[in-house]
Formats: C-alpha cells, structure tokens, sequence
C-alpha cells in the first residue's frame, strides 16, 4: 500500500486535503503532502543510519574483543550518542575548497552520492505504508538511479586537484561498475519470479515462501555486490589503500567529510533494505503468517510490519559487520577479475535457474 | 608514463621511519629507491662515551620491538672478552627471555601484517596475546620494553616467586589460541590471494644479497645463528631451523608462525628445567682485557653482530653493531621491480623492518 | 567425476568461504578485555621500575647513584666538611633525561633510591620535570611508601649534650629541625612527618645527642638549649 491508503496516515491525509485543498488546489495540495512525506521517510532513514553507525562501531568492537564507544551519551548506555558527537565535531570543522580545485564539482560530488543513497531510499518499502513513492516500475528506477554513486564518486576524485584523489576516483568508479551488472541481473531474476518490476509488489509476492529459499546462489551473489557497491571489506580499496591516503575523499575534510560517510551509511541502510525487500520477504512474515498480522487493529499491524522489516535489515547489517571483522581486502586486479570473471557468469546462470524456478512453481 | 611515488618517511605501511621512492610505469613497480637515516641516533659513537655497563640500556633502544636479543648480543660479546662464564641459571634465564621475546616480537609483526592487508581483528589479538608474554617479562624485569636484564655474569634480578608457573600457563594459553588465528588467516582466501605467489626472493638472489632470518629462511636457506654458531643453551636442546620452500611472502609468513610455536616449545622445555642457582657469576672484571671480539645472535628479525674492540680502558673503543634490517631494505630492490603496485604493503610487511636497529 | 560426493564439495566451498566467520563471532560473545582505563587499571607487578624515588631513608650522600647513571640526570649538591661532615644541599634528577632503567637503585648502598610504581608523570613544563628532594617526599607521600626495614627518625636522645651549634639544622636537606626562640632559650624541635630518616644529623651532631629511633606517630622530639 503506498503511503495515503495506509492506516495510519490515511486519517491525516483526509484532514490535510480537506484543509489545503481550498487554498492550493488539489493537486497543488497532493505535491506538498507528499514533499512532507519524503521528508518524513529521510528522516527515518536518518534516525536507521544514526542506528546503524551505533551498531556497526559496538558489533564490530565487541568482535574484535573489546568494547565500543562507551562515554558518550547517558551513563551505562553504551555510547548512544557517540554518532551525535562526531556529527557536531563534523559540524564545526572548517568549510574549505582547495584552491586549486574545481569548485562547482567539489560541491556536487559529495551532494550526488548522498542524492542517489536517498533517492533509492524513498522506493523501498519499510512497512506496510511507509513508502515514500509508489511506481509500477520502482526497480527499474532503483537500478537506474544506482548508477548515479560512482558518477558522484567520480566527481569527487576529479574535482580535486590531487594526482592520487584521481586514481581513487578511477579505481572507485571501476570497481562499482563492474558490480553493477551482477546486481542488475540478480534483481532481474527476482522480479521474473514475482512476475513485476515493482519492489512492492516484489515484497508482497514473498508471502508464502522467501525468494531467498528460491535462489540461494541469487541471495548470496547480491550480498557480495552489495558488499562491493558500498566499498566495505573486503572491497574496502578505494577508502583504505589506494597509493597513499584515503583514495576519492583524500581532500575532503569537515562537513563534506561527514557528508561523505553519512553517505556511506545511509548506502548501507538501503541496499541492505533492498535485500531485505526482494529476497528476504520485505515487511512481512513467510508462510502464509501474514495472515495472522490481519487480526490486529490496522494501525498496529502497520508498526508491526515496520518493526519486522527493521528486524530483518539489522540482521542483514550484522551480516554485513561480520564480514567486514573477518576478512582481508582484495587487490584492485583480483577484484574486477572477480567480478567479471566470477559473478558476472554466475549471475547469468542465476537467471537462468530463476526462469526454470519460474516454470517449476507455475 | 613513468612517475616516481614516493612513500615519504611518514607512512602508515613501512612500519617505521624510512623513505622508499617507488618508480611506477602504469600499475606495475619498475625500481625502488631507499633511503633510511631518519632515526640515526649516533648510538655507536655514543658507546665511545659511556662505561660499558653504562651502555647496556642503550641496546634495549636499538630495536625496541625485540631489546633482549640486542642486550643479549652486546653482553655475550664482553663477557667472552672477559672470559667469563654466567652460572646455569642465569643461562637458562638468558635463553628463556630471549625466546619470550621472540614470541612478542613476532605478534607485532603479525599484527601489522594484518592491519596492512585490511584486518584489524587480527591486530587486536596478536597485541593482546603479545600482553601476556609483557607481563611476565615486566614481572621478571621490571619493564615491559626496555629490559635492561642481562648483566655481564650473569642476569640483572632472580624470578620472583610462582613466575615460572605463571609463564608456563601463559604460554599454554598463547598455544591455544594460536588456532583462532590459523582459523582467521590461513584459510582465508582473501588473505591467501593477497600473499601467495608475491614478493619472490629466489635462494640464488636471496644468498648474493646477505639477507638472514626469516626472509632467508622463506627462501629455502637454512641460515640460523641458533643453528650455526650455537650460542646460550642452543646447542644443548638440539635446536632445527625452521625453513620453508617457496619463496614468496607466504612462505616468510609460515616461517614466522612456526617459529612462534617453535618458541614456545624450547621457552617451555627450558621452565619446566630451570636450575636452582646463583644468577649472577662470582668474579667478573670490571673492564675487558684489551682484545676484539665479532659475536652473533639471532634476534627475530635476523642476525644482529656486534663487534667490539677494547683497549683496557673504561669505555669501549669501539662497538660496531651489524644489523639485519639494513640488508633487507637494500634487499627491497631485488624483489620489488615487477610487481603491482598495489603488493607492496604485502612485501614490506613480510620484511618485518624495524628502524630502531637499521639507523643505529 | 572426481569428487567424492556432491555434499562434500559443497561443504569444503562453504568451509572455505565462510572459515574466517568463525573467531569473530566467538569473540562476539565473549567478555571483552578491556580495561577502562581511568575507571579500572591493571596492577602494576612488584618491583616494577616505573621511575627512580629518591626517599632519602638512610642516605649517606655518597653520590654512587650520581655515578652510576648512563646519561648524568642525577646532580647532586654536596659538601665534605673539612671535620668530615658531609652536608648535602640539594638533589636533582631530571625526569626528562632518565633512562628508568634501574643502575641508580642498584648502585645505592643503603636503599635510599628505589624504583616507585607510578606510571603516569606527566607535567605541563618541561622544568617542572626536574624532581628536588621536595618533590621527591611529595611523591612519597602519595605513593605512602614505606621502607622495607623498620621506619627510624631523628630523635634528640641525649639533650644534656646539645651545645646549640645548630649543625643539625644547616645539615638537614628536609628542614625537619626548626628553631624558634622561647624567651632567651632556643628550642629546636625535630618533625618526623617531615624527617625522613637520612641519618645525617646523626652524624653531623659532634656531641651524639642525636639517634635514630623507631618511628612512632605521636611523638615530637623537641628539647632546648
């Protein structure tokens, strides 16, 4: 259900129409509800990532045997506000530009990738009602606007001035290319399965049985590109090896810096969401249960199914830190050898797997 | 197109302070340019100015991720100036520290390895393995670093009360969890990737250039102070090198792992053993005799020499210290041209470099 | 084909692949080993030689400590009275250039520099790292050391035999004998919170009215001339 039909809003909305309508006209009044609405889902996202970054600095301490952040925040609750802090160090750092670098694509880098990470966000369904836009074609839009992050990341690495910042820039732009055609195809397969290429529908048609149980080799060829597209270990080159410091983000510093991460997560958060919406059963539960969700009041069964679908992302994130404790990090050439010579056939037979899937159960 | 790079004095993957100017022709390292001297600290000329007990700290210094081989090296040397045997206990104490502290020296390394490929898991638990060897050691010493242990005669203190217990049950516990770490790296195909087959040291090459220890070690040579020219307690526990065919970073790799364990064997054969006894021999001389003297140790990183002349006065005339990282930088320009750019944290791990004993 | 079994394979894959995952999430549920550091700290082992204290029980101003250090930090200021009285007017090491490694403590006959625990010496000037024998009785106060033999002071035990030369106070580096003047009488009074058991008045007194007496809390040694 897209956002105005959901139970929650629904009451709202009427209100709203009724109150705008007179003033705006009704489609005038329909785009400003839904402006606030997208609003409201980024702010979601942004609570998930302030989450996430919590989970990743604590999980990924306590695997490697010692605690995380511990101070920050109220006392004996772990560091809650460690992300907040770092926010407000970002905040009041210095705003520079190199001066010999280009100035318009300085500013647009950062901003593209941070644009794409959230603009894929307002598809993804979070619970029953809590979309931001509702399309018959989402995925397809999803795919396409996935290729705008490693144009941002190009910009970045251009736009300074820095010999190095450039070959990051490069290596980024590649190793995300070269991980996209596997992912495209592997959500290809999962669409042919639910028969749209529409995430909600994609979600909804999971309701007897996880595509995960379908295409396991599926599920687990879009971990690794997830892995890859999100530049984590043990795809980490770009952020951690490159020639010398910190590859495409080597001249950013302060806000641009904190933008640039908080794009990081906020990739993190919704590729895992997509995940967890196409093969993991998106805000429901398998085997018919959802059935039982309908007994409850509709306001409660919508926070349920939000509650369910962030259940599901965490543990796709704990799965994401876990791998990322574990792991060394590939060399530039293995890793497009890897994506090329590896996951790119694996994919195709994964399609085709998907098609003989699709004959099997109908 | 051909660029020079160059990995300035500061930076996160030489482990140390030294400058390695890197010619790149696309990915691909055509030579490599060394320079070191950033931490020359004049430490020989200074042994020219202090007594030769005074200068005991200063070997802790030279490499102060592995001090008690380097104190062991310089007070051997005078003692057989001098002509003067330790007593038992203090041999078997000798041999002991320095086994420890290859163990601890060899955590760092793996550490640091680890953290270059892009692991910080294993970094946290080779230094927290590495805490427990410090704490027997500073229990035993005094310090955790800089030792200052090993005496003319003998040793500096006696074991305290239950250390032998206690580092026995350390070890038994650094034994132990050794398999997680086999778990973690060695059957991890990221890991393997990154090291199988990189950094090739033929045994030709690898003899013409000097280099000694594990890198020669790897390379298929049974080169070992301990094994060659036995010093302390090495002759008398039958002591086998550990040495390894391929000669690639992987190879280094496992020599350094199997000496670890190797460590542990020999320091905990020689506590379940360890003599009652004086420390610390009866009569020894205040200044050697007039003479010179060329002795070797192996500490972890190779063979460290020193060679000392006397002349029967006070201080030292003259103490030359022969370090094993010095060849191994050098050894740099025969391994690295020809390999991406991207293998050299890898190769310049698998050296294991420390500067403190390069620069002097 | 090869393979002994379909399973088997797929198996030694998963192992490979998925091997690592192991240790850190056996590490996930362990305690952790940290030690919080200003909250808890690790116990410092006995012995242990975190930096030189010069606690000026029983020292006799020989200056081997002087001689025995490899890099010179410590100063002594001293002087041998031509009646041999050996008066000592100050002491100083420099934090800065100690090597910590021990030679001082070794070297002294009588135990009067050991090595203390304190691990955190930090200071904001560099001069304030050069360590005077008040710095020194300061730090031995915080630390609440306590020498290995049983504690002695200065006592005045025979003050029939005092004759007011007063080489007692010029002697002693702590000023723990202090004079004041009570009508025409001088009354020299001995602190022992303040002695700290050199000996040197002792020795310097050239009547003996002085002794070394053990140390209990509540007493004031005060006598007149």
């Amino acid at each position: 259900m897209s956002w105005y039909e959901s139970p929650i809003l629904q009451p709202v909305y009427v209100k709203a129409m009724e109150v705008l309508g007179p003033i705006i006209g009704r489609t005038g009044a329909q785009l400003l509800l839904s402006l606030i609405e997208s609003i409201l889902i980024i702010a979601l996202i942004f609570i998930n990532v302030l989450i996430i970054v919590w989970l990743e600095r604590k999980i990924l301490g306590r695997m490697m045997n010692r605690r995380g952040p511990v101070y920050a925040g109220p006392p004996l609750l772990w560091g809650l506000f460690q992300a907040i802090a770092d926010f407000l160090k970002l905040m009041t750092k210095e705003f520079f530009i190199p001066r010999r670098a280009d100035r318009l694509t300085y500013i647009i880098g950062p901003a593209l990738v941070v644009f794409a990470g959230l603009a894929i966000g307002l598809m993804v369904p979070f619970g029953e009602g809590f979309v931001g836009l509702k399309n018959e074609a989402s995925l397809i839009y999803i795919i396409a606007l996935a290729s705008l992050e490693p144009m941002g990341v190009m910009l970045c690495g251009l736009s300074a001035n820095n010999k190095f910042s450039l070959m990051g820039g490069m290596r980024a732009a590649a190793q995300m290319i070269s991980y996209e055609l596997p992912a495209v195809l592997v959500l290809i397969s999962a669409a042919l399965l639910a028969g749209s290429v529409d995430i909600l529908e994609i979600a909804e048609s999971q309701s007897q049985i996880w595509y995960v149980a379908i295409l396991p080799l599926g599920a687990l060829l879009y971990l690794i590109t997830v892995l890859a597209e999100l530049e984590r270990t043990p795809f980490d080159i770009p952020e951690a090896e490159s020639e010398l410091v910190a590859g495409f983000m080597t001249e950013y510093g302060g806000m641009f810096y904190g933008m640039l991460m908080a794009a990081h997560y906020i990739s993190v958060f919704v590729t895992s969401a997509l995940f967890v919406a196409v093969f993991l059963g998106g805000y429901g539960l398998p085997f018919g249960l959802n059935a039982a969700l309908e007994m409850l009041p509709p306001a409660l069964a919508s926070l349920t199914t939000l509650l369910i679908f962030h259940v599901k992302v965490y543990i796709v994130v704990f799965l994401l830190i876990w791998i990322r404790a574990a792991y060394f990090r590939f060399r530039i050439d293995q890793l497009l050898e890897l994506g090329w010579k590896r996951l790119f056939p694996l994919s195709l037979l994964n399609l085709v797997w998907a098609i003989a899937a699709l004959g099997v159960l109908s | 197109m051909e660029m020079w790079v160059n990995f300035g004095p500061q930076h996160p993957f030489t482990h140390g302070l030294w400058r390695l100017k890197v010619k790149v022709e696309g990915e691909t390292v055509v030579d490599v340019e060394p320079t070191i001297g950033y931490l020359h600290r004049g430490v020989e000329k200074l042994a020219e100015k202090r007594s030769w007990v005074k200068f005991i700290p200063y070997n802790d210094r030279l490499c102060y991720v592995a001090s008690m081989g380097w104190t062991e090296g310089y007070v051997g040397a005078v003692e057989r100036l001098m002509g003067v045997e330790p007593p038992e206990r203090a041999l078997y104490l000798r041999t002991i520290t320095s086994e420890l502290q290859r163990i601890a020296s060899h955590f760092v390394w793996l550490g640091a390895y680890s953290i270059d490929l892009g692991n910080f898991t294993a970094l946290l638990f080779a230094v927290r393995e590495r805490e427990f060897i410090l704490d027997s050691l500073s229990r035993l010493t005094g310090h955790r670093m800089t030792y200052n242990y090993p005496r003319f005669g003998g040793v500096a203190r006696d074991a305290p009360n239950g250390w032998v217990e206690r580092t026995i049950r350390y070890l038994n516990r650094i034994e132990r969890k050794m398999n997680d770490f086999v778990n973690l790296m060695l059957d991890n195909e990221t890991f393997l990737k990154r090291v199988q087959g990189v950094g090739i040291l033929k045994k030709s090459v690898a003899k013409e250039w000097g280099v000694t220890g594990p890198v020669a070690r790897g390379s298929g040579l049974k080169v070992d102070v301990r094994y060659n020219d036995p010093y302390l307690l090495y002759e008398e526990i039958g002591f086998e090198p550990v040495v390894e065919k391929d000669c690639d970073c992987f190879a280094r790799y496992m020599v350094r792992i199997r000496e670890i364990y190797e460590s542990i064997t020999i320091a905990r054969e020689l506590l379940m053993r360890l003599p009652e006894g004086d420390v610390m021999a009866k009569r020894v001389p205040r200044v050697p005799p007039p003479g010179e003297i060329y002795y070797r140790v192996e500490v972890p990183r190779g063979e460290a020499g020193y060679y000392i002349v006397s002349d029967g006065k006070d201080v030292p005339y003259r103490v030359k210290i022969r370090s094993p990282a010095y060849v191994h930088i050098q050894a740099t320009k025969a391994m690295m041209p020809g390999c991406n750019v991207a293998d050299l944290p890898a190769i310049l791990g698998s050296l294991d470099v420390c500067l403190g004993d390069t620069d002097r | 084909m090869g393979y002994s079994s379909f399973g088997g394979v797929i198996l030694k894959v998963i192992k490979k692949l998925a091997g690592p995952l192991v240790v850190p999430l056996s590490y996930f549920f362990q305690r952790p080993i940290t030690v919080q550091y200003p909250d808890e700290r690790l116990v410092v082992p006995k012995g242990y030689r975190g930096h030189p204290l010069f606690t000026l029980e029983n020292c006799i101003a020989c200056r081997a400590c002087e001689r025995a250090c490899p890099v010179n930090t410590i100063q002594i200021d001293m002087e041998i009275k031509p009646d041999g009285r050996r008066i000592m007017y100050g002491y100083y090491l420099d934090l800065g250039r100690c090597l910590f490694c021990g030679f001082c403590a070794d070297a002294c006959p009588t135990g009067a520099i050991v090595m203390g625990p304190k691990l955190e010496l930090m200071e904001w000037k560099r001069e304030e790292l050069v360590y005077d024998i008040r710095k020194f009785q300061k730090l031995k106060k915080e630390l609440r050391w306590k020498p290995e033999k049983p504690v002695k002071r200065s006592a005045c035990a025979h003050p029939e035999n005092c004759i007011g030369c007063m080489f007692c106070v010029e002697t002693c580096p702590v000023n723990a004998i202090s004079v004041t003047t009570v009508g025409d009488e001088r009354v020299l009074r001995i602190d022992p919170t303040v002695c700290s058991g050199c000996g040197m008045c002792v020795k310097n007194c050239p009547t003996f009215a002085l002794t070394m007496t053990e140390y209990a809390e509540t007493e004031y040694s005060e006598y007149e001339r």
